[in-house]
């Protein structure tokens, strides 16, 4: 489990009172991002999110399946717009025995959390994905891949979500009449023909920011180093109308009520940027 | 190494009824004032932009084989709270400088009705009670956390159980209070007391002006756009877990903070009252056995 020297923690403490991180970058300051879209070819969208001068990088790809409703009511699975999972491995090798069954804990929470998080987007617009209204629904596979990590990998993997969820491109489909009455379709494989996820939806898929308090400062993308010296982690998600979607607090620290408030408009406007520099590239 | 803190036996009233916590009838959260004790049953008065109004039952010392124990009811949501040791860590690599937590949050078969139960499928709601149990074990650790005096009892661990009795949508906010009128009914040292309160946004009325329900139902957190829980330590005015749910603005967050706000001062004052109340019939007790 990766530790941290006393000394390097005065160090860090220090740099976040005067707001002059280790990297140079001030307290509310994010670290460069390269984004690169449509790296996965056999997925329906794909995006390769990294942070510059870092190792941290997040793979994150999409599939488009089309599932019968009623089949998924009777196996008892309500929930049957997204499948998320997240996938640590590549970074299991620098982690000793003992850690990997937390790092696999820590995989599986994250895509769980990950899944609640778009399903709840998704409750009161299933109908956006339907492709026969009660029978047949599109189903989101989003598989989230980390090939490495330096700090914050929370907040990485959803902007990488929602980046390919944005290149994501729906095939068309043709409703025909079949015999009986019912209604049946048939997928175009043609990739001309495909569009993208709807708008609507789009604007509701969250993005998380998490700050991080460090000697009564509040830090915003922290580095590896920095989430060790950590006493408290605010999450919030926020979403393109800058709507908050939903917030809980990490570690053993408290936030005074008064600073709340601000802290919350600080992530709407984190969030914010960052809706900005992701849809300029996608 | 022994434990430090050894369990109580509950004892009964003079008078031989069982002793009662504090039957705390519907609160005004605008006033801060309870409205009087009442024999039972819920005011469903409503008010213009507030909800029906909360009643709170608390009772501590409830289980008699435990540390500590306490028992809060909200409206439909009854939860059961016992907390064990602290007890001495078995494994010698887990020590620490400071205590750990064990939370455990336990749903009972019947705890879930109506359509929270979901669908008849045994699998299904078996998966919902498995997940909502994760998701309430992880918030109870967060929200009470930062409230005990870890640094007292090293290379110990404190567990507390909490039984969901029955669930009507105020157990975020139910079972942290509840452990925390435990722990405090146990004698773990803590630096306060932990109120947790929920309130619903809503525009059910229509007329563009939210509505605010403190302490939602489920069916009325369904109607709601959101549902904020607030977990609060009073006496330093600081937050130790605030979850949102659903989707919010900013600054109608702001309102609805306010309102958790108040909702915790409440319940922590009929928290305080309880515990002391508790405390000086115990006193008194102690003083009878005495002469």
């Amino acid at each position: 489990m990766p530790q941290i020297g006393e000394g390097e923690r005065i160090f860090l403490e220090a740099g976040a009172r005067q707001s002059a991180r280790a990297d140079g970058r001030g307290a509310l300051d994010l670290r460069h991002l390269v984004l690169r879209k449509g790296v996965v070819d056999f997925a329906n969208g794909s995006a390769l999110l990294e942070r510059a001068f870092t190792s941290a990088q997040v793979l994150a790809c999409v599939k488009l399946e089309v599932v019968d409703l009623e089949d998924s009511r009777n196996a008892g699975n309500e929930d049957v717009h997204f499948d998320v999972s997240v996938d640590c491995t590549a970074i299991e090798a620098r982690e000793e025995d003992a850690s990997l069954r937390k790092l696999r804990d820590y995989a599986r929470y994250l895509g769980e959390m990950l899944e609640e998080q778009l399903q709840e987007m998704v409750s009161g617009q299933g109908h956006l994905l339907e492709v026969i209204p009660g029978k047949f629904s599109w189903m989101v596979n989003l598989d989230v891949v980390v090939l490495g990590t330096d700090g914050n990998l929370p907040d990485l993997i959803s902007l990488a979500a929602y980046a390919a969820l944005c290149d994501a491109r729906m095939p068309s489909i043709e409703i025909m009449d079949s015999e009986g009455g019912t209604k049946d379709f048939q997928v175009d494989s043609d990739p001309q023909g495909a569009k993208p996820l709807p708008r609507q939806l789009l604007d509701s898929v969250p993005i998380r920011v998490s700050l991080f308090r460090i000697a009564e400062t509040m830090l915003v993308d922290v580095s590896e180093d920095e989430d060790l010296c950590s006493s408290l982690a605010m999450s919030v998600l926020v979403n393109r109308r800058g709507s908050l979607c939903g917030s809980h607090i990490d570690r053993a620290g408290c936030i005074p009520l008064v600073e709340v408030g601000a802290h919350l408009a600080t992530a709407c406007q984190i969030g914010a940027e960052l809706f900005k520099l992701l849809d300029a590239n996608l | 190494m022994a434990t430090l803190y050894r369990p109580r036996v509950v004892r009964r009233a003079r008078d031989e009824t069982p002793s009662r916590g504090a039957r705390i009838g519907p609160t005004d959260a605008r006033s801060h004032k309870p409205s009087g004790a009442r024999s039972g049953g819920i005011d469903t008065e409503t008010e213009e932009n507030e909800g029906p109004k909360t009643f709170v039952e608390v009772d501590t010392g409830v289980v008699g084989g435990a540390a500590g124990s306490a028992y809060v009811k909200v409206n439909g949501t009854r939860v059961l709270c016992s907390v064990r040791g602290p007890r001495a860590i078995k494994k010698s690599s887990d020590f620490g400088d400071e205590g750990a937590l064990d939370c455990t949050v336990r749903l009972a078969p019947f705890a879930l009705y109506g359509e929270a139960a979901g669908p008849t499928s045994s699998r299904n709601v078996e998966t919902r009670r498995i997940k909502r149990e994760q998701m309430l074990s992880g918030a109870l650790l967060r929200a009470i956390k930062g409230s005990i005096r870890l640094d007292r009892f090293p290379k110990s661990v404190l567990e507390i159980d909490a039984l969901v009795l029955s669930d009507d949508g105020a157990a975020p906010a139910v079972i942290p209070s509840c452990a925390s009128l435990a722990i405090a009914d146990s004698g773990v040292e803590m630096r306060d007391l932990v109120a947790c309160a929920q309130v619903g946004v809503s525009d059910a009325a229509g007329k563009g002006v939210p509505s605010f329900i403190s302490s939602p139902t489920l069916a009325q957190q369904a109607a709601c756009s959101s549902v904020m829980t607030m977990a609060l330590l009073p006496a330093s005015e600081t937050i130790s877990d605030l979850t949102i749910k659903g989707t919010v603005s900013h600054s109608l967050a702001g309102e609805t903070s306010k309102r958790c706000f108040e909702g915790c001062i409440t319940l922590h004052r009929q928290m305080r009252e309880h515990l002391v109340a508790k405390a000086e019939q115990a006193f008194a007790d102690l003083e009878g056995e005495e002469q």
